[in-house]
């Protein structure tokens, strides 16, 4: 106990919250979620034996408690992974003991916004219990130790899961289930949690072990670069190949921006990368991409879906609401399927669709472990050139995504929403620019500190992508009419970037980059 | 009278990985207080049975003993007499120096000796966040963390790789020093042999996951010789290695032999161990 209650204590520090980013996205979707509950003044919520949620509470809910629990799962498995934990007798129980009290107080923090709304406890916890599953099982130690098909099994289901479950119906169903039920969930739930983080991961960092994976991924690094250098200089550039014709099966080709590269690159000496010609048609069709877009600076983070990617990602999505959109009603009406009701709903998937790609196109800022070396290898320049060529393939990415999330959103959310077509230009155009300026978001912080933390651009991400695109395209489609000074709001991501545009690259090029580690444990 | 109780006894042992066998056969037992140079070139398998000793990786044969109890089902009595320094110190980023020393020493009994030369040794600012400590500033960390209880054993493996010379020769001046203050038994793998050979009193070279020598520096120094051509048959020596210069290494040298060498033309010397190891290790 004397162990745990030691364990327990950095949960009241600030090492808890340092390197936890979740933490912070749970924070936010809880504070939502907690202010809707608290907003709420129906009388009840139950209507003919089904309890129902106030609008858009429960994805809020769900994602702030899959957040808070993702983030206590990550503090437990990053303790317990290191060797130092296994060479510390005791620690691994006491951090085991210290990640299951702290679970459960969240969980019963969790459960007062429902509790407040009138939901019964059990069925609370056995909601909440579904999530702690799915939570804590976020460590990719145990799953790397199962074999491949199970592996993805695993996944598959997790994800699944996670995915239904942010459906306010998925979760109405558990809140109004009888009380027999409910406890088996809650049974079964604790005891999938009760295994998961009583697994003994070997840990990650064996002698040895990080070296191994610093030269993997250093190798991979470094044959990207290579190709990315190589693919710069046109004299010694493969001609004619499928990666001339757009088909790029890596993205991992440098931009073109002044400097010149290291006498190994120049002497083309390497060979074009065998991975282009890669993959089936259908793959390569997938990977296709403007040119404008096929070498991006950096190769791991700036890779963006192509036309054909994007566009077999959102029906991806789109099929994928539409059927849980019916089952859901299926269940809720006995098998008498509302058109009205599903076509409401699939409100949801313009701003999925918008929210998925927003989040994506500021990724490139949090994982920085490449740049010093692209910048000393990849023939660049200066700092400042490499920041500018980091900015033009962003702004790139931004309109990109921007225009085809603009083109295949606005109608779909005409369609299953309120608005005229006649304003589909009107509607175009605000989708484009909330994404574009939510796209910026995290440059702001750039601006103002020459010590970027990874924590404060990733909440400016959650901003932008999560609360912005999302409340933004949610505005749009509403059934009540959008006041002139909302459009407007939703227009000032145009001007917003191109300020951002001008202002991020300079202030990128001044900013501290941090040597990060190549392979974090 | 009961038999002492040996730091470490490794039987038979085998580990393989996929289609490699790491080791293969290894045995190896550590008397109280010795200081053992682990040798070996990339890929003998060093790491792995250092993984294997200090239980972190399964061995597919064989046992391995630590402190007299079987390494998968260690005491915590045990695990606290063991001191492990890593390459290079992973994980914990999110700790500042102090809050890790105060926090792993928290899981130790309160009574726990603890000898404080070593943060002395590392000067570590313990307000420094341990994300942005140099690499050898980690590894200093790394040291402390796993000498400064009085381990009994120390298992380290290339603990000065990343440290600068200063650092450097004053690990390598205290480490024997805590050792023979305590009694301590080490098992050290290094690359930089020169330092081995002022601290060490027995080297074990390995070459693919084997034992290919394994002498007490006594030995070393009174029965292993390089000689410029083969010996003769009379002089009961065995060969080990042939040496770089058309020379052989040979072990079982007597004095008495010094003599029939010279009246023969063949040249004598006295090994440094750099050469036995690259002789070895081809």
């Amino acid at each position: 106990m004397k162990n745990i209650l030691h364990a327990l204590r950095l949960y009241a520090t600030p090492i808890f919250w340092r390197e936890n980013y979740t933490l912070l996205t749970g924070l936010l979707w809880t504070g939502v979620a907690l202010f809707i509950a608290f907003t709420d003044h129906s009388a009840t919520h139950w209507q003919n034996g089904l309890f129902k949620l106030p609008q858009s509470f429960g994805t809020w809910w769900w994602l702030g408690l899959q957040a808070a629990i993702t983030g206590v799962a990550c503090q437990y498995w990053r303790q317990v992974r290191s060797p130092l934990a296994s060479m510390t007798p005791g620690m691994i129980e006491a951090e085991y003991g210290a990640a299951l009290l702290v679970l459960a107080a969240v969980v019963l923090f969790l459960a007062v916004p429902l509790l407040r709304l009138g939901a019964p406890f059990l069925n609370v916890l056995a909601q909440e219990a579904i999530c702690l599953a799915l939570g804590v099982s976020g460590d990719m130690t145990g799953p790397k130790n199962l074999r491949k098909p199970v592996r993805w099994l695993r996944m598959f289901m997790v994800f699944v899961l996670f995915v239904a479950f942010m459906f306010p119906q998925a979760q109405e169903r558990i809140l109004s289930a009888p009380w027999y039920v409910a406890a088996g969930l809650l049974a079964v739930g604790l005891a999938l949690t009760v295994i998961e983080l009583s697994h003994r991961p070997q840990p990650v960092a064996l002698p040895g072990g990080d070296a191994l994976t610093a030269a993997s991924t250093s190798y991979e690094n470094r044959r990207k670069v290579l190709q990315a250098a190589k693919a710069r200089f046109p004299a010694s550039r493969p001609q004619g190949g499928l990666a001339e014709r757009g088909f790029v099966a890596e993205g991992a080709y440098g931009a073109g921006y002044g400097g010149g590269a290291s006498p190994a690159i120049q002497s083309g000496a390497i060979k074009p990368s065998s991975d282009v010609q890669a993959g089936s048609g259908i793959m390569r069709l997938m990977q296709w991409q403007f040119p404008w877009l096929r070498k991006p600076p950096v190769p791991n983070t700036m890779v963006t879906p192509g036309p054909a990617g994007f566009l077999a990602s959102s029906v991806v999505v789109l099929i994928a609401l539409f059927i849980m959109n019916v089952v859901f009603e299926a269940f809720q009406t006995g098998g008498m399927l509302h058109w009205a009701a599903i076509r409401k709903s699939m409100l949801m998937a313009p701003q999925m669709i918008c929210m998925i790609s927003a989040n994506g196109l500021a990724s490139w800022m949090l994982v920085r472990a490449d740049w010093p070396f692209l910048l000393n290898l990849a023939g660049y320049g200066t700092r400042a050139d490499f920041a500018r060529a980091l900015y033009t393939t962003h702004a790139k990415r931004a309109v990109q995504t921007a225009a085809l999330a603009a083109l295949f959103c606005a109608p779909l959310g005409i369609a299953f929403g309120a608005e005229k077509w006649a304003e589909l230009p009107l509607c175009m155009g605000a989708i484009f620019s909330v994404m574009v300026g939510a796209s910026y978001l995290p440059s702001l912080p750039l601006l103002f500190t020459r010590q970027t933390r990874p924590g404060v651009i990733h909440v400016f991400n959650l901003l932008g992508s999560f609360v912005c695109v999302q409340l933004g395209v949610t505005l749009l489609f509403t059934e009540h009419s959008l006041p002139e000074w909302l459009w407007g709001l939703l227009f000032v991501g145009l001007p917003f970037s191109a300020i951002m545009a001008w202002l991020a690259p300079r202030a990128l090029a001044r900013v501290d980059w941090p040597i990060e580690p190549l392979a974090a444990p | 009278m009961s038999e002492p109780v040996l730091p470490l006894e490794i039987t038979h042992l085998v580990k393989e990985f996929s289609t490699k066998r790491a080791l293969n056969d290894f045995n190896l037992t550590l008397a109280q207080g010795e200081i053992a140079a682990l040798l070996g070139p990339n890929g003998a398998g060093k790491t792995t049975l250092i993984g294997c000793l200090l239980g972190f990786l399964s061995a597919d044969a064989g046992q391995i003993r630590l402190f007299g109890e079987d390494v998968n089902s260690l005491t915590p009595q045990v695990r606290n007499r063991i001191g492990f320094v890593p390459q290079t110190l992973t994980g914990f980023t999110w700790f500042r120096v102090g809050e890790l020393l105060t926090y792993l020493a928290g899981y130790r009994p309160a009574d726990t000796p603890q000898d404080d030369r070593w943060l002395e040794w590392a000067a570590l600012d313990p307000t420094a966040r341990i994300k942005s400590l140099s690499g050898g500033e980690r590894q200093r960390l790394a040291i402390v963390l796993a000498l400064r209880f009085r381990p009994d054993l120390i298992v380290l493996d290339e603990p000065v790789a990343s440290l600068d010379p200063q650092a450097r020769h004053d690990f390598m001046r205290l480490l024997p020093e805590y050792a023979h203050q305590h009694g301590a038994t080490v098992l050290i793998s290094s690359h930089i042999i020169s330092d081995l050979e002022n601290i060490c009193d027995r080297f074990v070279i390995m070459r693919r996951g084997q034992i290919v020598l394994d002498v007490s520096e006594a030995v070393l120094q009174g029965q292993v010789r390089h000689l410029s051509a083969l010996p003769r048959p009379e002089w009961g020596v065995h060969v080990l290695a042939p040496a770089e210069d058309g020379g052989v290494w040979v072990s079982g040298w007597q004095p008495g032999l010094d003599d029939a060498a010279l009246g023969q033309g063949v040249a004598v010397q006295q090994p440094d161990v750099e050469t036995l190891f690259l002789a070895l290790s081809r």
